[in-house]
């Protein structure tokens, strides 16, 4: 009953959890920061949420920014793939 | 006109011999495929020679390259992240019960991140983006969309023919799933 309270004047865990991937990719708006703001003060398990998924979309983008290491292809697959795109590229 | 396109493929023939290898190694790293790879690095080669009166002279020809090669993988997940939805009955939520609280299985743990150096851990990353392969097709799509796009989620969504809320619900669905499989594969050893 207390729960379902706090969902009608707060937030469920579940409306909480996409405002916090919201709020990585955008800007919250004044309400929805307010909402956010109260639901992690009462919830224990949402705030530990939000600081998992801020690492993960924090390794994401530098991922993102990165080159990856060279792959090295066995030299009769590579000379395949040219040999096909040369071709492709006749016609 | 004709000369000109004589002289593209024969310069285009050259990168081929001299940047096939990294093109390869770049989108098997984007899209986890090695056949899709195969395709996206021919078609960025097909489309050089398309609009090869457009690369200048000012730039090395491999970041021209790999500029086209992105903008392939960008479409392909696009093509796959189109009209995407999310489809499951709502009391059969693996994380949220009817009222939409944690399901007490599904409550995160908190996570051991002692080492400072978690972020440049390649184990970690590897994890990650094992967890993200396992994701349903389109919604790995629309994480990948918008990660490897500098665009706000307005402009994807209309690229992708969805509303913004939809969007980052979806995105929201996927990150649950991708940090309960971290939490699984990394944390609870």
């Amino acid at each position: 009953m207390r729960k379902t309270i706090i969902h009608i004047i707060i937030l469920s865990c579940r409306k909480a959890t996409q405002l916090i991937e919201k709020k990585l990719h955008t800007r919250l708006s004044r309400r929805e920061r307010v909402q956010l703001k109260w639901h992690n003060s009462i919830c224990d398990i949402c705030p530990l949420y939000e600081k998992q998924v801020i690492i993960i979309d924090k390794v994401l983008r530098d991922d993102l920014a990165k080159t990856p290491d060279e792959q090295v292809f066995p030299a009769v697959e590579v000379e395949a793939l040219q040999a096909r795109i040369i071709d492709s590229i006749k016609k | 006109m004709d000369s000109l396109h004589k002289d593209a493929s024969l310069t285009i023939k050259q990168w081929v011999e001299l940047h096939t290898e990294k093109l390869l190694s770049w989108a098997i790293y984007k899209v986890s495929d090695r056949e899709l790879a195969e395709d996206l690095v021919q078609d960025t080669f097909l489309a050089a020679v398309q609009s090869y009166h457009k690369f200048k002279g000012d730039s090395e020809p491999r970041t021209w390259l790999l500029s086209i090669l992105n903008n392939k993988i960008i479409d392909h997940y696009r093509k796959q992240a189109r009209n995407v939805t999310i489809s499951f009955k709502q009391d059969k939520d693996p994380f949220f019960d009817e009222h939409g609280e944690w399901r007490e299985e599904a409550e995160p743990q908190p996570w051991d991140v002692g080492s400072p150096h978690l972020l440049d851990d390649n184990e970690f990353i590897k994890i990650l983006r094992k967890c993200m392969n396992k994701l349903p097709m389109p919604w790995l799509s629309a994480m990948q969309l918008k990660y490897l796009q500098q665009k706000d989620g307005k402009e994807i969504c209309q690229d992708l023919g969805i509303t913004q809320s939809n969007f980052w619900q979806i995105l929201c669905r996927a990150k649950l799933q991708v940090r309960a499989c971290v939490e699984k594969n990394w944390f609870i050893k």
